[in-house]
């Protein structure tokens, strides 16, 4: 594991702190968790993964607490991940206190923005890891950054600071992993008779110069929860640059992968009328990067503005239910010839979620559906808590569409389900 | 000895029996000013306790949940906070609701969930589900033993004896068939002890007119000077299975954080 010097500093501080309390009360806990996964398109066990998460808390009095949760995954079938079958890491660390009525949190850790669910307009102060498409849980899919993050009451406003040294961006399931992007609307694809070279990955470098900076106000007025978001970030996604040439061998494309920065202005609300619960975000980033196939482009790289926004409306018309229904809509400046993506992109989401026998047996649908391409996944899943510490579930993820489309490239990757959560 | 005349001796008791339910009625108050006694009792500006959750299903499976509850009144407002210490795997779920006390208001309420690590807005208009796998209503959890007013019409059907304490019985009607509908039952009986107008007991009408539900309050103790339940227990008859809240550490003295009733305390946790 490898730390830059902010990311240092911020691990000391959380050492130090821990070194010099004499007493400390500690909470730990620790999650195992089974997941087996059967292709019903390859007939074929593809994934039959262990997750053991161990956390604990230590409360360092002085309203001052730390935090630490590891994370050790082992999947045996060698598929999600192609190249190792184990990783462990440490997920998070950090320090939580209060300075008056302020609160500070230091160390390794995510930060949630935004109102939607399973989409990302503001939530994305965190990279994500795409090791399992948009299968796993945004929980265990967020890479925590080392971060400095306070939150400062300022009368009926909460102000949230933050500042980032951290330099990780996406990581992004490569070669032979299960899933490996292979739509045209993500990864460029150069006509016939042009080689391509992969140069090296440009990375910021710079941990001061280059950290990310966001502030959050938000606050409750008239019945609605409001915020509004800034983040002055490197893009989590790498812009890939094309130069082509000449070669005696033929024309080549070498793309070299190179983050940028952008501004990310936005805001989020939500409230209850009735039965009904209305949430929204809206995100405008300045300065994207969408790559395009044009090959009369100097770069390959369109730069745009891009807006989006998520409504959401959540129904708890019937006892023990909850309806959920969003669109996810992205529009771009620029609408140049040959870029990867349209300008508009269209995304709707539907949820049902029922609660049996006290909230002990739950069952859920999830519908996601891109508009533009006709594709999509249905995610069905029962669970059921066998006691406190134990939960069992079963479930289906069926991708459908063309393989151009985001969800359609995964479309022979229908897998059916069992898991175990145990908790202690 | 005179002769008592049979018809003359009876006539003290007709005129008796024909007074007396008057003369009783007369001493039970009207289901309203019971309602309002209950609600006019001390309950504190705020409090902060400790409540173990007891959930047993009919075959005797349990579940337990300890939780740390607030609740503070600002001005006419009252503001209530539980946070969820145990077990581990909903350790850090919060709610929180603001109750207004214009009744036409919408009360707000949020959820906090650790998996999401987002505050989610709840919609507070269906009071009568179960709050969080309990047999508690939503609505019961917010005004824990006071009763909604404008939500019934009353009457005072009797007296009666329960845990050797004097009761009056209070029948509570929905005010009309939506509210009964929100509220998820057709009629509450209610045993209010007459002495310090806590409910003691009360029985719940399904919305079909079946048994749904008994809850008794039980331990009930003075904890700094103000009377205080220490058990709530109830029984779902449709489904056999029982909740029992179990309250501790309660305090109505330590001064409470308006802090603690925001969003971003609920994200935090204790």
């Amino acid at each position: 594991m490898v730390y830059n010097k902010p990311s240092r500093a911020l691990l000391s501080v959380c050492i130090a702190l821990v070194s010099t309390t004499a007493t400390a009360a500690i909470d730990s806990v620790i999650s195992i968790d089974n997941e087996w996964a059967y292709s019903t398109t390859e007939k074929k066990t593809h994934k039959f993964e262990t997750t053991i998460q161990p956390e604990i808390e230590i409360d360092l009095g002085r309203d001052t607490q730390l935090t630490a949760i590891g994370r050790i995954r082992n999947d045996t079938k060698n598929n999600i991940d192609a190249n190792k079958s184990t990783d462990s890491e440490l997920r998070e660390l950090y320090i939580e206190t209060t300075i008056g009525r302020s609160f500070l949190t230091l160390g390794k850790q995510q930060i949630v923005w935004g109102e939607s669910d399973g989409l990302k307009v503001l939530d994305v102060v965190n990279p994500q890891e795409w090791r399992e498409f948009i299968l796993d849980d945004f929980d265990e899919s967020r890479i925590p950054l080392w971060t400095v993050n306070a939150e400062v009451p300022i009368n009926d406003f909460t102000l949230q600071l933050l500042w980032i040294p951290d330099q990780t961006y996406h990581k992004f399931a490569e070669g032979n992993d299960l899933y490996t992007f292979t739509s045209p609307q993500l990864i460029p694809h150069p006509p016939p008779g042009i080689a391509v070279v992969m140069a090296a990955e440009e990375r910021p470098n710079n941990t001061f110069q280059d950290a990310d900076w966001g502030a959050r106000l938000s606050t409750f007025w008239n019945g609605w929860d409001l915020t509004f978001n800034y983040l002055y970030h490197f893009d989590d996604n790498p812009v890939l640059y094309r130069q082509l040439s000449l070669t005696p061998s033929g024309p080549v494309a070498t793309i070299t992968p190179r983050y940028e920065r952008s501004h990310l202005i936005g805001t989020t609300f939500s409230n209850a009328f009735g039965s009904l619960t209305l949430r929204g975000e809206v995100g405008y980033s300045l300065d994207r990067y969408i790559s395009t196939n044009a090959i009369s482009d100097n770069d390959g790289v369109i730069k745009t503005n891009e807006l989006a926004y998520v409504i959401g409306l959540d129904w708890f018309g019937f006892s023990d239910t909850l309806l959920s229904a969003q669109i996810f809509q992205s529009y771009l400046s620029n609408n140049d010839a040959g870029m990867l993506r349209d300008n508009r992109e269209t995304t709707t989401t539907f949820l049902a979620r029922r609660n049996f026998i006290n909230e002990t047996l739950t069952t859920e649908l999830l519908w996601i559906h891109n508009t533009d391409l006709n594709d999509g996944i249905a995610r069905l899943k029962v669970s059921y808590q066998i006691c406190d510490e134990i939960t069992a579930g079963v479930g289906a993820d069926i991708f459908y569409g063309n393989q151009l489309g985001l969800f359609g490239q995964f479309k022979d990757r229908d897998q059916l389900i069992t898991s175990i959560e145990v908790h202690f | 000895m005179k002769k008592l005349n049979v018809t003359t001796a009876l006539i003290p008791i007709l005129l008796l029996t024909l007074v007396m339910p008057s003369a009783f009625a007369a001493v039970l108050p009207s289901g309203d000013e019971i309602a309002h006694n209950i609600n006019a009792r001390d309950e504190g500006l705020s409090v902060s306790r400790t409540v173990l959750m007891e959930m047993t299903d009919k075959r005797g499976k349990q579940r337990i949940r300890k939780t740390r509850g607030f609740r503070k009144y600002f001005g006419d407002e009252k503001r209530t906070a539980i946070y969820y210490l145990t077990p581990k795997n909903i350790k850090d779920t919060a709610f929180m609701t603001y109750d207004y006390a214009d009744a036409s208001v919408d009360d707000d309420q949020w959820l906090y969930l650790p998996a999401m690590r987002k505050v989610r807005r709840i919609s507070a208009s269906d009071r009568g589900d179960y709050f969080l796998g309990t047999d508690f209503t939503y609505e019961e959890i917010k005004q824990e033993t006071r009763v909604s007013i404008e939500d019934y019409s009353r009457k005072t059907i009797g007296k009666e004896i329960i845990d050797g304490h004097s009761t009056f019985i209070a029948e509570s009607i929905p005010v009309d068939k939506k509210t009964a509908k929100e509220l998820g039952h057709s009629k509450v009986t209610q045993w209010i002890d007459a002495e310090i107008w806590m409910i003691r007991k009360a029985e719940f009408d399904s919305l079909r007119g079946k048994p749904l539900k008994t809850i008794y309050t039980r331990e009930i103790k003075q904890v700094q000077e103000i009377w205080t339940a220490h058990l709530l227990e109830v029984k779902n008859h449709k489904t056999g299975h029982t909740t029992k809240f179990i309250f501790s550490e309660v305090d109505y003295q330590t001064p409470i954080s308006d802090d603690l009733f925001t969003e971003r305390a609920l994200r935090r946790g204790l």
